[in-house]
């Protein structure tokens, strides 16, 4: 047979090595004609799984495997469904040794297997596989193929494309320019700079492409604050507008960024102001901190939650805790929310008393926020203050307190908590026994239960052993359930 | 096509043409009312989202952002035109009227919406969420994050261009019960972890369907999208959680993208290893090992499908044991350790009570989300290079700072797939 026959000549010219290797690709290509699906699958593996071994670190030969890919490619022998696979492995391991085949299926009339030799010569990064993909390029009018080549293109990164390129941005058809755009963009470097520059200023560059040429000439042009400047300044695209002011915000702070951010800060464009507030506190702007001072009530509200986001970046304390504490007033549950959530960052008494009131809110979100930044809170003393309130003579203060120590683990106060369930307040005992349900450990447990077993009142005897029957479920271990024992 | 950004689009709009009469000495900041508006509060405060993928997953988040009062979904998109017809069945009868559209592009060029919920199958999330990114859309996609290690990066870079909020939907980072886990063994309340034992589970092996007819309504070719072409079939084509696309390599990364995108997720903020990564990745075989695993620098070994001890992740410290599942299934060795409140001095998780509540709340401050790109993409890639390692039968050794495969250039080819024309990633 004129297959096996082929196979043997090439083999016999082939290293040793090679020889092996063709002969079980060839016999696992073989497989794809049964016509079992289950078996042509099982093919697939077994050549992933031969091409993985042939490959591994330390025992492969690239071009050997290569060439002898490309003669089970060039075999006749070899279904269509083989020679798809065989490109489909050629993809992790072809070399510049399969060009040439490549390239004559690129050119071919098999539509499936020149797009899988496409995405082979992409793989392969030598110039001789650029030249294959520019040649097909320049010979193709298939959109799809076009398309294809372009991206590919792309991934070669090869300057020489650059000319090719540069011929689709002015196609017709929208989808072929974004594509030559894109690749340009890609490739970047001068000679793509200058192209897209041209493009940008250009009538022949259909209108609705604007916005991509601006786009591709930003990453292009990325790192080049001249470039970003002149996109930034001249395009209508509030998209483009918005990455290029990231850009050039991101990467300084001299007077020019500074100008720009301020003046970013007015725009109408949403995603534009948003971006010049967050960065314009970040780098604590004056003028930005002035208007945040003056102005802050007349911003929109959505505004406002940004500036509360941001507030942790702001050198000066008391602007960012007075800022903080006047939006608790607000009437809009999320920009209260983001306010007690910069408190939390914040290290005054001022901060932290307001964290507490709005733990006593009757809104759960509002409770849930004030808990959460009470938990993290930066107030070096609240320790201490929430130790000191537990002993209040307030109902209030203390209730708040005990609320507070469930989110705050304070050292101690566990012990505390103990005294309110037995003392006087039943108010505080109720809510002390809530909180320690969740703090509790087993010495604490064991130093409640012994109170239930001290007292004289049978009430409180009876509501000390519910709780410590609930702690001890939720401590959940065995010591903890055999100390509570129903008391008479 | 591309539009504009609008971070809220219908709620943030200035009147046009006024900031042209602020001077340079102006306060910065315009009054509401200078600008016409009368309150502070803007008269839409909903985020308008468009869905694009409501297969399967899907369900869940068109549940949620259509009875949220914080949201408007606008419009709905799918390459499968009876998939499409039952996602704006469901909407209309609860109460809302949006636009069915089955080419996600022109619903990424819709000047009115704000976010993108990404529920497709994962080789097209890349494409999807940049195209949204690009387009001025905060995104929300399902993990994992992407299906290759390159379409990560390009996500990463794309979110940080644009100033786009992505938040990926590996949930649990919002579920109580991980995140009180993942403190304890942050905090090391188990001592220096050394092994850890997540549970995955298999798919089938996939195999080859026969060639069927594509039904009307479907754009198959879409469906495949970037993927290499393979002849329809309805089961190919399936969403469900047992097989169907979920077990081909081509649209997925079988189980490790799988299970393995939620606990590897939550191994990596345990260890608080969000901005790094494992180093070693060893399949399954490898010289007669029973478990695949992969290993931190100077951390512990993870290891796939081990002794669980019934747990979805198990820690194992020097001085203890941490074990959590879903459904707040939660265990410590010693016991009373799951019961310990944080000191003042410890590492608090970020703390999310919803996970798409979460990316809400960014949307509006700009902050970033519990699960955000960077994180994301950490995460997929452990999921892929432990895909690559199985694939390869053979282990990779990763260089996380670089973002490299070290010493293996075949397996270096496959931090990214070729993609099949005219699908390609947006820059």
């Amino acid at each position: 047979m004129k297959f096996y026959h082929s196979i043997f000549i090439a083999a016999t010219l082939a290293t040793h090595v090679q020889a092996i290797e063709l002969e079980a690709i060839t016999a696992v290509a073989a497989k794809f004609d049964n016509p079992a699906l289950d078996e042509q699958y099982k093919a697939r593996l077994e050549l992933n799984q031969l091409i993985d071994q042939a490959s591994a670190p330390g025992k492969e030969d690239p071009a050997a495997l290569t060439k002898s890919l490309v003669l089970a490619l060039q075999a006749s022998g070899t279904s269509r469904e083989a020679d798809k696979y065989i490109l489909r492995v050629m993809t992790r391991v072809a070399t510049v040794d399969a060009v040439d085949c490549l390239a004559k299926l690129l050119n071919g009339q098999d539509a499936m297997l020149k797009e899988e030799a496409r995405q082979v010569l992409q793989s392969i990064h030598d110039p001789k596989a650029v030249v294959a993909l520019e040649a097909a390029l320049r010979k193709t009018s298939e959109k799809r193929e076009k398309i294809g080549l372009a991206y590919s293109l792309a991934i070669q990164k090869s300057p020489s494309s650059v000319p090719l390129l540069a011929s689709l941005v002015v196609d017709s058809d929208l989808e072929i320019a974004r594509a030559g755009l894109s690749a340009l963009a890609t490739i970047g470097g001068n000679e793509a700079l200058d192209i897209l520059k041209e493009a940008d200023a250009s009538q022949k560059v259909a209108l609705g492409l604007k916005p991509d040429v601006e786009e591709a000439l930003l990453i292009a042009g990325s790192g080049n604050a001249g470039v970003v400047q002149e996109v930034y300044q001249s395009t209508k695209s509030d998209f483009v507008r918005l990455a290029a002011f990231l850009e050039l915000a991101r990467n300084g702070a001299d007077s020019k960024v500074i100008a720009l951010i301020e003046k970013a800060v007015k725009s109408d464009s949403g995603g534009l102001r948003h971006a010049a507030l967050k960065r314009g506190i970040e780098l604590n702007l004056t003028n930005v901190l002035t208007g945040l001072e003056q102005g802050m009530d007349q911003m929109p509200a959505e505004d406002r939650l940004i500036v509360l986001a941001n507030l942790q970046h702001l050198k000066s304390v008391d602007v960012a805790e007075k800022i903080a504490l006047r939006r608790m007033n607000s009437g809009v549950q999320d920009e209260r929310i983001a306010a007690l959530a910069a408190l939390g960052e914040m290290p005054g008494k001022p901060a932290f008393d307001a964290l507490l009131q709005a733990l006593g809110d009757r809104s759960p979100p509002i409770y849930q926020a004030a808990a959460a930044a009470l938990a993290a809170t930066r107030y070096p003393a609240a320790e201490a203050e929430l130790l000191g309130q537990l002993r209040d003579t307030s109902t209030a203060v203390r209730v708040l307190a005990i609320k507070a120590v469930v989110f705050r683990q304070v050292p101690g106060a566990n012990g505390i908590l103990i005294e309110i369930i037995a003392g006087s307040d039943p108010v505080a005992s109720k809510e002390a026994m809530k909180s320690l349900y969740f703090t509790a450990t087993l010495d604490d447990l064991r130093a409640l239960y012994s109170r239930a077993s001290a007292t004289q009142d049978a009430e409180m005897r009876k509501s000390i052993t519910a709780i410590c029957s609930k702690i001890a479920t939720r401590i959940d271990t065995a010591e903890a359930r055999d100390l509570v024992k129903p008391l008479p | 096509m591309i539009t504009s950004v609008n971070s809220f689009s219908r709620r943030t709009i200035l009147k046009g043409g006024l900031a042209t009469i602020i001077t340079a000495s102006a306060p910065v900041f315009l009054s509401s009312r200078v600008l016409g508006r009368a309150g502070n509060v803007a008269p839409n405060s909903r985020i308008n989202i468009g869905i694009v993928g409501n297969g399967l997953i899907s369900a869940g988040h068109r549940g949620f952002c259509l009875t949220q009062s914080a949201t408007q979904v606008v419009a709905l998109c799918d390459v499968n035109r009876d998939t499409l017809d039952k996602a704006m069945a469901e909407a209309k009868a609860k109460g809302t009227t949006c636009e069915a559209i089955l080419d996600y592009r022109e619903l990424c060029a819709r000047p009115d919406i704000d976010a993108v919920v990404v529920s497709t199958p994962d080789h097209w999330h890349a494409a999807i969420s940049i195209e949204a990114m690009r387009s001025g859309k905060d995104v929300y996609v399902e993990k994992p994050m992407s299906l290759t290690i390159e379409e990560g990066k390009a996500m990463r870079r794309a979110a940080e261009r644009y100033g786009r909020v992505l938040q990926v939907g590996s949930q649990q980072r919002s579920d109580n019960t991980f995140r009180k886990a993942a403190e304890l063994v942050r905090n090391g309340y188990i001592g220096n972890v050394h092994t850890i034992v997540c549970r995955l589970g298999d798919f089938p092996q996939a195999t080859q369907f026969a060639e069927e007819p594509i039904p009307d309504g479907l754009d198959y070719d879409r469906w495949l999208g970037p993927a290499p072409w393979e002849p329809y079939n309805s089961k190919r084509i399936k969403g469900d959680y047992g097989g169907g696309w979920r077990m081909f390599w081509e649209y997925g990364s079988r189980k490790n993208g799988d299970w393995g995108a939620h606990h590897f997720d939550i191994v990596q903020w345990a260890l608080g290893m969000d901005e790094s990564g494992p180093d070693l990745f060893v399949p399954k075989g490898f010289e007669g090992g029973s478990n695949q695993f992969h290993s931190y620098a100077k951390g512990p070994k993870v290891i796939r499908d081990g002794d669980d001890k019934g747990a979805m992740i198990r820690f194992i410290g020097e001085n203890g044991e941490v074990r959590v599942s879903r459904g707040d299934k939660f265990e410590t060795d010693p016991a009373g350790l799951k019961n310990v409140v944080l000191k003042s001095g410890d590492v608090r998780l970020y703390d999310s009570k919803d996970h798409r509540m979460d990316w809400l709340n960014s949307i509006k401050t700009r902050q970033q989300p519990i699960c955000h790109v960077g994180i994301g993409h950490r995460t997929a890639t452990i999921c892929h290079l432990s895909g690559i390692a199985e694939r390869l039968g053979r282990p990779v050794r990763w260089d996380p700072v670089a973002e490299q495969i070290v010493g293996d250039p075949v397996a270096s080819r496959m931090m990214d797939r070729p993609r099949r024309a005219p699908y390609a990633l947006p820059v």
